[in-house]
């Protein structure tokens, strides 16, 4: 523990030199904007602006994508409070009450609450990230080789069956992933893998060309082929004229045990190994209205009903066990990863300056959330009304710069652009894009594990079922990508009685 | 169209590309062959698995279907010209004429007709990429040759 302090002291004085705190103000307005705008998220936006911290310092670099991660949790909810329009997967539940308060004339208040609630959860979720993470990074450090291959296993399996309705889709995803992840020199025998004598494969491809492409490029055509709404159609700013003597006769101690409860749900919710912030805020609002004795209100424009959802979300999982739990997670180990940062325990130990530096930015950016959203509430609301007919080449504009600057090379962007295909279709197929980023990220590791381990017990692959821990991940696995499966059965098979029933 | 049907094809194509993936990855000598083999022949098997499945949805007719409109295949297709106008026109007249001329026309041909609106938003969008990508982080873009004319 005194370890965990000393890194702590250690890392203040980097994180607040001027160039790290602009980052940080800078990361929290892009993702407060990009949040609420419908169709972008704190994914697509941390894609975006990788290429971008390419070149800064770690800690300066990773402050902006903790504020731009904590600033779309908040960006979310004004859509969603304003039009009925999820600004983010985890803004689903705030619509639940927050658009029925707008609409009953408190949207001010609404907007205040969710700003608040936004800025405890993710002060308590960076806290718990700070002296929850390094405990539970010392139990994966006694792990092994084979323990290791299967750790990066479980993580893969356990998101590619998660994420996706059909597991099928879902192992195809981290497959493909892995394959990326193979193409150029493998480094511990020299051989050409999947370059097909290409100068540009030979050193592998580049996260952030795969990360823009997948989580840039779709939204933008999106945006692009959405239906065109005329200027005017979007007036936010005539919606939030708020009663102001309700506004200011709120009683803001009502909310302190609904942040309480929300934050532990998310905390609690954030250590399950892919389970992330969106199960979290829909586990949060239900189990807030069912603990409520007045249930009735709630879906009508509860203040504990946004409260409650806006308070959930954590990267714990993430960050000391390289398994993230969304999209957004799965990205951010990729942002880790392009400033040298390898997810999982030995980050505590190999990089504790840059990761306590980047866990503390969390920490400052949900202050700032607060203040900024406060300053510039006005601001952001008129975010909406952004065309999305000219914010659609704007991205993809940024993505092709961002990602021509890495190298200076054509030959990526046109790859970005292939994947930007690819991951379009496979949003249009129902197939999740987190596990191939996953598979990117973690396939070296478990290929490197995987051999290491081989060679050390040299008794093929049984070796690989030495250790405790090793069974231990091997029952998970089946457990974890097992139980979907059944639950998928029984569901088929109830669906089918129903049916017989219902035909006679 | 019917999304099956969209999958079958996917899938199948998924499924001759991993073939051809596992007959590379056969040539690779020991060790570092394994993972490849491994993945390629996994690759195989769940594309297959997806196949099965979405004959049988296309024979019980379940899922949903995939039918662009007219506006949304001509905004594809304008997409499409504008990405390559893009990134041909970064190589040979630079990247921030191209840029100023994809942009407002893009947003003018997606529907966006306020002129007013796509000047405005095409000169802030420009001024804050010349402003981080040329002043802050100084990438080294290919020429523009509105500058060079200029002798800039």
């Amino acid at each position: 523990m005194t370890d965990i302090f000393q890194h702590i002291l250690d890392a203040i004085p980097q994180l607040f030199t001027f160039a790290n705190l602009l980052a940080m103000v800078v990361g929290t307005a892009i993702g407060i904007a990009v949040g609420a705008l419908p169709g972008l998220s704190a994914t697509m936006g941390i894609a975006v602006l990788i290429p971008l911290t390419f070149t800064m310092e770690p800690v300066a670099a990773l402050g902006m994508i903790a504020g731009i991660y904590n600033g779309a949790m908040y960006g979310g909810s004004i859509p969603a409070i304003l039009l009925r329009i999820p600004g983010t997967p985890a803004g689903i539940a705030t619509v639940f009450d927050g658009y029925p308060m707008a609409q009953k004339g408190h949207a001010k208040l609404a907007l205040r609450i969710s700003l608040v609630s936004s800025s405890i959860g993710s002060a308590v979720s960076a806290l718990a990230l700070l002296l929850l993470a390094p405990p539970l990074s010392l139990i994966a450090l006694k792990f092994g080789s084979a323990d290791y291959f299967w750790l990066a296993m479980f993580g893969l399996l356990m998101i590619a069956v998660l994420l996706s309705t059909n597991p099928v889709k879902g192992l195809l995803s981290a497959a493909f992933g892995l394959y990326v992840g193979m193409i150029g020199i493998d480094m511990m025998t020299g051989i050409e893998r999947f370059a097909f004598n290409q100068l540009e494969l030979l050193s592998g491809i580049n996260i952030i060309v795969l990360l823009t492409g997948l989580y840039a490029i779709p939204p933008a055509i999106d945006l692009a082929l959405s239906p065109f709404k005329p200027d005017g159609e979007v007036k936010p700013d005539s919606k939030i004229q708020d009663d102001e003597d309700y506004t200011s006769n709120f009683r803001w101690s009502s909310l302190v045990p609904v942040w309480i409860k929300a934050s532990a749900i998310g905390v609690g919710t954030g250590i399950i190994p892919a389970l992330g912030g969106n199960v979290a805020a829909l586990f949060a609002w239900n189990e807030q209205r069912r603990g409520d004795p007045d249930k009735d209100k709630y879906g009508k424009g509860a203040p504990a009903g946004i409260a409650a959802p806006e308070c959930a979300a954590t990267l714990i999982p993430a960050l000391t066990l390289g398994i993230p739990g969304s999209s957004v997670a799965a990205v951010i180990l990729g942002a880790l990863l392009v400033h040298g940062l390898i997810p999982g325990p030995q980050l505590f130990r190999d990089k504790a300056d840059i990761t306590y530096g980047f866990m503390l930015s969390m920490l400052v950016t949900s202050g700032l959330m607060l203040l900024l959203g406060t300053i510039g509430a006005k601001a952001f609301v008129n975010v909406l009304k952004m065309p999305t007919q000219l914010l659609a080449p704007m991205i993809f504009v940024m993505s092709t710069i961002g990602v021509f600057a890495i190298h200076n090379s054509m030959f990526e962007v046109w790859m970005m652009l292939g994947f930007g295909i690819l991951g379009y279709a496979m949003e249009k197929l129902d197939i999740p894009t987190a596990p191939a980023v996953l598979a990117v990220i973690l396939g070296p590791i478990a290929e490197e594990n995987l051999r290491r381990a081989l060679l050390i017990s040299g008794e093929g692959f049984i070796g690989l079922l030495q250790g405790p821990i090793s069974w231990i991940l091997v029952l998970l696995i089946f457990a974890s990508t097992g139980l979907p499966l059944f639950k998928g059965y029984l569901a088929r098979k109830k669906a089918k009685v129903e049916a017989v029933a219902s035909e006679e | 169209m019917r999304k099956a049907t969209v999958e079958s094809g996917a899938s199948l194509l998924v499924c001759l590309f991993s073939i051809f993936g596992l007959m590379e990855a056969l040539s690779y000598p020991g060790e570092g062959g394994l993972m490849p083999r491994g993945v390629m022949s996994l690759m195989i098997l769940l594309s297959a698995i997806w196949f099965l499945q979405s004959v049988k949805a296309m024979l019980q007719d379940t899922g949903g279907m995939i039918a662009p409109t007219m506006v949304q295949l001509r905004s594809a297709g304008m997409l499409v010209l504008a990405g390559l106008g893009l990134l041909f026109g970064m190589q040979f007249i630079g990247f921030f004429t191209s840029a100023a001329i994809i942009v407002p026309l893009l947003g003018y041909g997606l529907g966006y007709r306020n002129l007013r609106g796509l000047a405005i938003g095409t000169v802030l969008f420009l001024v804050l990429l010349v402003a981080v990508f040329r002043l802050l982080l100084a990438v080294p873009l290919p020429p523009e040759v509105i500058l060079t004319l200029v002798g800039l």
